[in-house]
């Protein structure tokens, strides 16, 4: 099975040891889980600092004890080396200073990446303390035992009793001495059996009084009563016998039998030599003194102990001795020992030779000589340490105890001074205290010799001298002077201050934490302490440390208690707390005055809040407070507003928060409260929500849809509305991609294009999907948000029901404009229609004329021409002012001769001005160009309207013309023309209706005037068409001036003009007759335009063939027989137009084609141009006249000619007069080309008879209308039912045919319908589709005639 | 010239149709004609075509459907008559798909006389 290294790290890290491993070398390199949890620390701290970092070696260096790192090492060194194992307690102590107890065991182990050796730690904390209390108890019973057989060899009697002195164990020594068997004593009161029975009882309680208090004079003698009843007097010595706990037991007593003592004390004053060997060998201090107090004897530990030799004896006295403190109670003691009174125990102090207080304990008996006392004995035990070590006690006691007793830090440091006094040498102390970060050091307590009255040194830089050094290495240290030399010597330290004979310096720290130092030294005496006082002074600095460090703290406590009071009662918040039973336990002063003013009385404490405050509250503000309140007391932070109402009635908003205070175990029993007035916020708040209502409600009814989209196209907000429009509910769309909606994606990509470079776009149209799947066109407002909400927002607005107004609106306009077109062509076709017929009666009276016989006929005739050009000008004005109105006048300027023009005129209405003996004249100022370019019809058409309302106007008087330049600029001239009168003149009223349309200033049924009241309407609007302007002034009864402007240039070709001028007049005056009578086809329709034209052309002296259509005329043009000169073609024909039929002769005859001349009302120099280029020869509008066509046929026949004729024509006045007609448009039933290519393309129509001839072409349209008119039934009913895909095959079909067959309209209307269905955009479709039918039906009206078979 | 070719014109509008025929007839080809798919499959059957055209929105059975039923005729000499699709290709069938049902070749609606011809004559002759 493959090792799986984490299974294997597992087992390893759950192991149930701490497991160290090491490598040959001895360093630590791995460890488990659990050692770093025995330890309480860290892989990297352990691997750093190694196991014994963690040791807490046992003192007394027990072999059976991993003592160092050394000694681990080597151990690990040498199991590496030879695998032996090594097992050890170990003791330490974890990062939390919770002791363990171990057992460490090492051994080899071999791994894949070499040898290890592997340290088990095993805890073993409490099975150590077992073993070791076993152990103990075991070493105590073997101790015991001990004693016993050590004691029995020296002769000592043991006895063992327990607290109610029944003695437990004796030795054989005893048993021997008082003759007893040890059964007879076991289990017996001592006191019943030994003391005399004269002490028996007081010998009793002196020994329970004893063990109660643990005191005990550790010897004495008192006498014995053997079993024989010898009494015996014995020198005990008294331990307390305690168990493992230190409890006393019970007291043993190691005695010595007095009474051979005695006898062997008389032996040794016989001898004394023995004596003196003897006490010598004492460790007490033992005397004998005087009565005199001198000092008889003293052994040898006596004379060590005080420091004195043989010689000082001889001098000293026991006032020297004794410590001055103790002096008189010795004294005392001694003269009651000398009375014979005893003394039980002696207790007092003495000086050594150098005055060091020793204190001793002991007994002292007096020597009798004669009843008299002659000297006294003492031994005396050295009590110093223990008096030392209670005191230090003591002193660590109060020290802990003046932390709390001081008032603050620097008396607490004078008692620390004070009572450290009492131990040892404080001459020079000081205290120097360090920050965590030890920058400085700080003497915060400083008392030296050497700087009087200074209690404090203030503070210096963390530096080098002694303190610093203390503090760094921790260690307390006592220093020699020369030690401190050395230190400074190595650069250890540096020197500050009076160097001192000797200096004890202790770190001051708080577990790890050194905080500083307390130090005494002194400057004279080397041996001012002992080196066990640094013991004594790191004793106590712990505490001193301690309560330092508490002092501090509190001080820190009070300053912040200052602070928290401070904001407590600072600002404008209310804080109070309430306790567990609705006690008010604290409150400040905003709270005090916010409570008088609700309730009318200050709070007090421990008020019940329930009933003092809360019961007062509105129902509503109650309620609240006493839910919050019960939250909170379940330990969970509340924050609430509520509205209270004061005393006066006035409402205000509180935010009040109250919380648990939680003590250190996390407990708590008070509430905190806080409260601040958020009356101004909470009112702009409800205000604001009040607004956001509105805006809500505003936001809600939008019929339009409001949305915004993220950066990311989210839509992250979206009016209601949405779901009218797009039948979405706003939560259905939120978040979602607003692209997913658009039919067609691009116009997002668009619209985001649009916005992101102008920053906003307006009226973007595009279609979104409704729910149920169709297309919602919407009209899109949109910008760019930036900020945190960056993005885009619009708004869109449903536009179907816009875009049905707008499609509805169209068709009005387009039916309105197509009335308008109807108007245009009706009176286009009035133009066509009416002339027709003036065309004959002209034409006729023009042959009248020629064949009058008599006066009266003569008359007649001239009358019926007056009419009838009276008739023609009626008309001509009308078809003018549309043409004008339609903008289809275009002027047709040449160079002209301006005196000819007027001559021209006058020639014109000298006869009628002559009738009614008027003085009629014209005149030209100097300056004025006579030759000038511009359209001359144009002119003498205003010129004629002004002269002959002039003369209508004019009864008697003149009518006069005058022509004047009034402003030149190089060539250019503006040309004023004005005709004045001396007729009945215009109101100033009636100027301003005179140059509108149809106004005649007489509207009286028995008007005197007749005219269309068109003339100056026409004159006005042709006077501005040639750059100028019209008007009248006028004087009512006294006459008019009518003037208007023209601009003009100045015509250079003057000699051009001339003669131009003069060949027109011979045109106008030689009609010949030919000679050879050209042979002419005459094609028109109209039989009468027929008359007219044949009775013309006849009297030139034509050979007239007439055909009455385009196809009779193709087959007379093309009959093999046929010789024609000249073919006079009418344009407008039904079923074939002129152009067509002269480009089939064309096609036919070739280059064998007469010269075609179009005759047509299409007499403007563009259409005529346009015929010209389709093929025609030249052309002669209608109504024909004799000098026109004479021209034409001179033109284009080489026929020579007889001598002129002089026909009766129609004169100049009727040039002048004669109109340009209006093109007339065809008529709609006039199968014209252009026509109908709405219907038809008549090319592919063409194609489909030369195909299959005209009837089959036919019968595929009546085919067609058939097919169709099934599709677009069974189309409707589906569109009626909406259901618009349905129809895309009918469409397809239709589209497909229609287009084959030339229907290009309907067929291109199928297609582009059959296109946005496949969109999917359903909107206006049934107009659309309206639009289809409505092709449909125009085809159907127009087919026939169009495919009928020629 | 020998006996003239029989063309099979599958083709629901009569419009469509006559004139089609007409085009052809002119060219002295032998018409037949279909308006639907069953028709066509019957014509088919019962007579020896030389190509057809085929519409392929015709009634019952498409163009397309026609074709594959054609195709996998038992006769080898109906299997592999040349069949000319004549669309408007409202469906959009790629090339691949006209292909892949066994359409020889395809001529797009409206119908351009001269090319009808000119592909009739590449396949029939």
């Amino acid at each position: 099975m493959p090792a799986q290294p984490d299974f294997y790290q597992t087992l390893f890290d759950d192991a149930y040891d701490g497991l160290l491993l090491y490598d040959e070398q001895g360093r630590l390199v791995d460890c488990n889980q659990t050692a770093l949890r025995m330890l309480g620390t860290t892989r990297p701290m352990l691997l750093a600092s190694g196991l014994m970092a963690f040791a807490m070696p046992p003192a007394d260096e027990r072999q059976d004890h991993w003592l160092s790192e050394l000694m681990l090492r080597e151990a690990v060194l040498l199991t590496a080396r030879t695998g032996e194992r090594f097992s050890k307690w170990w003791h330490g102590r974890r990062t939390d200073h919770v002791m363990i107890d171990g057992w460490v065991t090492l051994h080899r182990i071999q791994l894949p990446v070499g040898m290890r050796v592997q340290l088990t730690l095993r805890d073993v904390t409490k099975g150590r303390r077992r073993h070791e209390a076993g152990e103990q108890r075991q070493q105590a019973d073997r101790t015991q035992q001990q004693l016993r057989d050590v004691l029995s060899r020296t002769d000592l009697s043991y006895v063992l009793v327990n607290r109610e002195g029944i003695i437990q164990d004796v030795n054989d020594f005893f048993l021997n001495f008082t003759e007893y068997s040890r059964a007879e004593l076991i289990g017996k009161n001592y006191f019943d059996l030994f003391p005399p029975a004269s002490d028996q009882e007081l010998s009793r309680q002196a020994f329970l009084q004893n063990i109660r208090e643990e005191s005990v004079a550790d010897a004495c003698e008192f006498p014995l009563v053997t079993k024989l009843g010898q009494t015996r007097l014995v020198h005990w010595h008294v331990e307390f016998a305690r168990d493992f706990d230190q409890n006393v037991t019970g007291a043993f007593f190691v005695g010595r039998d007095h009474t051979d003592r005695l006898v062997a004390a008389r032996a040794l004053t016989d001898n004394r030599n023995r004596l003196q060997d003897f006490l010598d060998n004492a460790h007490d201090l033992i005397q004998n003194l005087s009565i005199d107090n001198r000092f008889l004897f003293v052994n040898k530990a006596w004379k060590e102990k005080l420091g004195y030799t043989d010689d000082d004896l001889t001098q000293l006295t026991l006032n020297e001795v004794v410590h001055p403190y103790y002096k008189a109670k010795l004294l005392y003691q001694l003269r009651n020992l000398y009375k014979g009174e005893k003394v039980n125990k002696l207790e007092t102090v003495f000086l050594t030779k150098t005055g060091k207080p020793v204190h001793l304990i002991g007994s002292i008996s007096c020597s009798w000589q004669d009843n008299e006392p002659v000297s006294t004995r003492a031994i005396l035990h050295d009590i110093t340490d223990r008096i030392k070590a209670e005191r230090l006690q003591k002193v660590y006691y109060s020290i802990a105890n003046l932390a709390i007793s001081s008032k603050d830090l620097n008396s607490l440091y004078g008692a620390i001074h004070r009572e450290l006094s009492k131990i040892i040498e404080t001459n020079n102390f000081y205290i120097a205290l360090c920050d965590d970060a030890r920058t400085t050091l700080q003497f915060a307590y400083f008392v030296d010799q050497n700087s009087q009255g200074s209690r404090g040194m203030g503070a210096r830089p963390f530096s080098t001298g002694v303190s610093e050094y203390i503090i760094q290495t921790g260690r307390p240290q006592f220093l020699l002077k020369q030690e401190l030399h050395d230190l400074i010597a190595d650069g250890t330290i540096t020197a500050f201050g009076l160097m001192p004979e000797v200096m004890l310096c202790s770190p001051l720290s708080i577990g790890e934490r050194i905080i500083g130092v307390i130090a005494v030294q002194d400057y004279h005496k080397a041996d001012a302490y002992a080196t066990t006082d640094i013991e004594i002074l790191h004793f106590i600095s712990n505490q001193v440390a301690l309560a330092i460090e508490r002092k501090r703290n509190e001080e820190m406590i009070n300053k912040q208690n200052a602070r928290l009071n401070a904001i407590f009662e600072s600002g404008s918040h209310l804080m109070w707390s309430v306790d567990m039973h609705s006690r008010l336990t604290s409150f400040n002063r905003n709270y005090a005055a916010y409570f008088l003013r609700r309730n009318g009385v200050y709070p007090a404490l421990n008020v019940n809040l329930w009933q003092a405050d809360m019961a007062m509250m509105d129902e509503e503000a109650h309620d609240i407070f006493q839910e919050n309140y019960k939250k909170a007391f379940q330990g969970l932070a509340q924050r609430f507003e509520v509205r209270l109402r004061d005393a006066r009635g006035q409402d205000t908003w509180r935010e009040i928060y109250l919380n648990p205070i939680y003590l250190d175990d996390g407990s708590f029993e008070e509430i905190s409260g806080m409260a601040h007035d958020i009356t101004a916020t909470k009112n702009s708040q409800l205000e604001l929500a009040a607004q956001e209502e509105k805006f809500r409600a505003i936001f809600e009814s939008f019929q339009d849809i409001y949305y915004r989209t993220d950066d990311q196209g989210i839509i992250t907000i979206v009016s209601p509305s949405v779901y009218d429009v797009l039948g979405y509910k706003p939560e259905e769309v939120l978040g979602k991609r607003i692209v997913d909606y658009y039919v067609n994606p691009v116009d997002r990509d668009q619209l985001l294009l649009e916005v992101s470079t102008v920053g906003a776009l307006r009226n973007f149209e595009a279609a979104l999907r409704h729910k149920d799947g169709h297309a919602v066109p919407l009209l899109i407002n949109a910008r760019a948000v930036s900020g945190a909400m960056s993005g885009t927002e619009g708004i869109a607005r449903d536009i179907t029901e816009l875009n049905q107004i707008q499609e509805d609106l169209r068709g009005a306009k387009n039916e309105a404009e197509a009335a308008l077109h109807a108007k245009t062509q009706f009176l286009a076709n009035m133009s066509h229609e009416l002339r027709t017929p003036m065309n004959g009666i002209i034409g006729m009276i023009d042959l009248l004329h020629q064949t009058v016989a008599s006066e009266e006929q003569e008359d007649y005739v001239d009358t019926l021409r007056k009419s009838s050009d009276a008739l023609l000008a009626i008309l001509n004005d009308i078809l003018d002012l549309s043409k004008i109105q339609a903008g289809k006048l275009q002027l047709s300027e040449s160079g002209i001769d301006l005196t000819y023009t007027l001559d021209k005129l006058h020639s014109l209405f000298s006869n009628r001005a002559a009738q009614k003996d008027l003085q009629f004249k014209y005149n030209v100022t100097p300056h004025t160009p006579r030759f000038i370019h511009t359209d001359e019809t144009r002119l003498l058409q205003i010129l004629s309207n002004l002269t002959s309302n002039a003369i209508k106007f004019t009864s008697q008087g003149l009518v006069n013309i005058q022509v004047s330049s009034v402003s030149t600029d190089g060539d250019n001239h503006t040309l004023r023309f004005a005709v004045q009168d001396s007729g009945i003149g215009i109101s100033s009223e009636n100027e301003k209706l005179l140059f509108t349309n149809f106004t005649q200033l007489d509207t009286t049924p028995t008007k005197s005037f007749g005219g269309t009241g068109l003339g100056l309407a026409i004159s006005k609007q042709l006077a501005e068409l040639l750059g100028g302007e019209i008007g009248v002034i006028s004087n009512e009864g006294v006459g008019s001036t009518f003037w208007f402007t023209i601009q003009c240039k100045v015509a250079r070709n003057e000699e051009e003009i001339l003669q131009e001028r003069i060949t027109a007049r011979e045109r106008t005056q030689e009609v010949s007759h030919f000679e050879n009578a050209p042979q002419v086809l005459l094609v028109d329709d109209n039989p009468i335009n027929q008359k007219v034209a044949v009775r013309l052309l006849d009297r030139l002296g034509c050979k007239i063939d007439v055909a009455s259509d385009g196809f009779e005329a193709i087959s007379k043009a093309t009959d093999p027989k046929a010789t024609y000169d000249v073919i006079f073609m009418d344009i407008q024909m039904p079923e074939m137009d002129g152009v067509t039929a002269m480009n089939e002769i064309r096609r036919r005859l070739g280059k064998k084609t007469p010269p075609v001349v179009a005759m047509t009302a299409y007499s403007m120099k563009e259409d005529a141009e346009r015929f010209v280029q389709e093929g025609m020869d030249d052309y002669v509008s209608k109504p024909v006249k004799t000098q026109d066509l004479y021209a034409v046929l001179r033109r284009w026949t080489t026929i020579t000619m007889e001598p002129a004729i002089t026909p009766r024509l129609v004169g100049v006045e009727a040039a002048v007069q004669e109109p340009e007609p209006v093109p007339a448009p065809a008529p709609v039933a006039e199968p014209l080309p252009e026509d109908t290519a709405s219907s038809i393309d008549t090319a592919v129509l063409e194609q489909l008879r030369q195909l299959g001839g005209s009837e089959f072409a036919a019968q595929l349209y009546e085919d067609f209308e058939r097919e169709v008119s099934q599709l677009l039934d069974e189309a409707t009913a589906l569109v009626k039912a909406k259901e618009y895909a349905l129809i895309l095959p009918h469409l397809h079909q239709l589209k497909g045919t229609g287009f084959t067959l030339g229907i290009n309209k309907l067929a291109e209307c199928a297609k582009s319908l059959e296109h946005t269905i496949k969109e999917g955009k359903f909107t206006g479709i049934d107009q659309r589709f309206s639009s289809l039918l409505r092709y449909f039906r125009e085809f159907v009206a127009t087919y026939p005639e169009v495919t009928q078979a020629v | 010239m020998a006996e003239s070719k029989t063309i099979l014109i599958a083709e629901d509008s009569s419009v469509i149709l006559n004139l089609t025929k007409k085009i052809l007839e002119l060219q002295k080809y032998h018409i037949l004609s279909a308006k639907n798919g069953n028709e066509v499959i019957k014509q088919m059957e019962s007579q020896s075509i030389d190509c057809v055209l085929m519409d392929i929105n015709i009634p019952v059975k498409d163009g397309m459907e026609c074709t594959r039923e054609i195709r996998r005729s038992s006769n080898p000499q109906v299997a592999q008559v040349p069949i000319i699709a004549i669309t408007g290709n409202a469906n959009n069938y790629s090339m691949e798909q006209f292909r892949e049902a066994g359409i020889t070749d395809y001529l797009p609606k409206p119908l351009d006389f001269d090319a009808l011809v000119r592909v009739v004559k590449q396949y029939v002759g």
